[in-house]
């Protein structure tokens, strides 16, 4: 029997810049999470970057491959023992940046965390990653912040969906 | 409005129910040498949406997500890939094959390193078209890392009823393939 999903867990849209935005308790009920973002980082010049941590996870725990186009080429990077995972996300003269994160089995106990990214800045880049925290606990906190440790700016919006299993 | 990668659907839509869970599939032990396949799939919804978190019983190297329809194993799909792997960007396709190949993925070599893939099959039900499919997926880990996105076609009218998923030499244990409906 089919059943409804994509679920709103969290949807946040910032009044004033924020450094970061943090999800907690994230419930265990859904197979995957997808998280939608869309703003502006306040880094003054240069490509910033939408970074996640999980579970409070700040060690080298996470590797992750991207595949980025800007315009006049195309491009892929790689890090293993990261401290998280990235996309592009512009600068603050940038229009704009949207990112999808997709945390697959989020809440199974039997396998490392892949997550599957999608970052679009008209401005900078084009980019699909794929991440891996070395973990097999659930997620239940996920850290977003931008890679400058600048802020996020106000008007930026992010929504968190749970997907049934 | 919020557009989710893959889904033709807005959330928050004023349409009710318009995402929905069909079936999921997980491997047990011992694995799934014939993959996992979806049958007398809904022709209520406009797209399906397959979402997967593999490992392939394949021992040499890493596997695509190997995609049939309709159970149609001969030389009727065709396929193009753009894929990075940390180091370089490449491409490639196949025109006249017997699978859509969706890359890529780990096999049980690695321990507890799964790819995930997603791929949404558009106007499944239509009988007035190809069949056409696009995918995000990736891995890292185990030595090696990559990331795709894919393109297939499925050169059949026919609506589609049955889907087969598997990965060289199959499955392996705690795989999971989820099929979700998009009503349109």
């Amino acid at each position: 029997m089919p059943s409804p999903t994509f679920t709103p867990l969290a949807n946040i849209t910032l009044g004033s810049a924020a450094g970061s935005i943090v999800l907690t308790s994230i419930s265990q009920s859904y197979r995957d999470l997808i998280l939608v973002w869309n703003g502006k980082s306040t880094q003054a010049s240069g490509s910033d970057l939408l970074a996640f941590q999980i579970n409070a996870d700040s060690a080298s725990n996470y590797s992750f491959v991207r595949m980025t186009g800007d315009g006049s080429s195309a491009a892929s990077y790689a890090a293993n023992a990261s401290t998280g995972g990235y996309v592009f996300i512009g600068n603050t003269s940038s229009g704009g940046a949207n990112v999808i994160y997709q945390f697959m089995d989020y809440s199974a106990t039997d396998k490392h965390k892949t997550i599957l990214g999608r970052g679009n800045d008209a401005a900078t880049y084009t980019t699909a990653s794929a991440t891996r925290w070395a973990n097999t606990a659930a997620i239940n906190t996920l850290w977003i912040f931008p890679n400058s440790y600048s802020n996020f700016a106000a008007g930026t919006t992010l929504a968190l969906y749970g997907i049934a299993s | 409005m919020l557009i989710p990668f893959g889904v033709f659907s807005a959330a928050g839509s004023s349409v009710a129910n318009s995402y929905e869970l069909i079936s999921t599939s997980i491997v047990g032990a011992g694995g799934a040498s014939g993959g996992i396949a979806f049958t007398s799939i809904p022709q209520t919804y406009k797209h399906l949406q397959v979402r997967i978190v593999m490992q392939s019983l394949f021992t040499g190297n890493t596997s695509p997500a190997l995609l049939y329809l309709n159970y149609d194993s001969a030389t009727n799909y065709s396929w193009h890939y753009l894929r990075g792997d940390g180091s370089t960007v490449s491409s490639s396709a196949s025109a006249t094959v017997n699978t859509i190949e969706n890359q890529r993925f780990p096999n049980t070599s690695s321990t507890n390193i799964f790819g995930a893939g997603i791929i949404d099959i558009l106007d499944y039900t239509n009988t007035n078209k190809y069949k056409t499919v696009r995918s995000i997926a990736g891995y890292t880990g185990g030595g090696s890392q990559q990331v795709a996105l894919n393109s297939g076609s499925w050169r059949n009218t026919n609506a589609v009823t049955q889907i087969d998923i598997s990965g060289y030499n199959g499955l392996a244990q705690y795989s999971r393939i989820s099929l979700y409906g998009i009503r349109g």
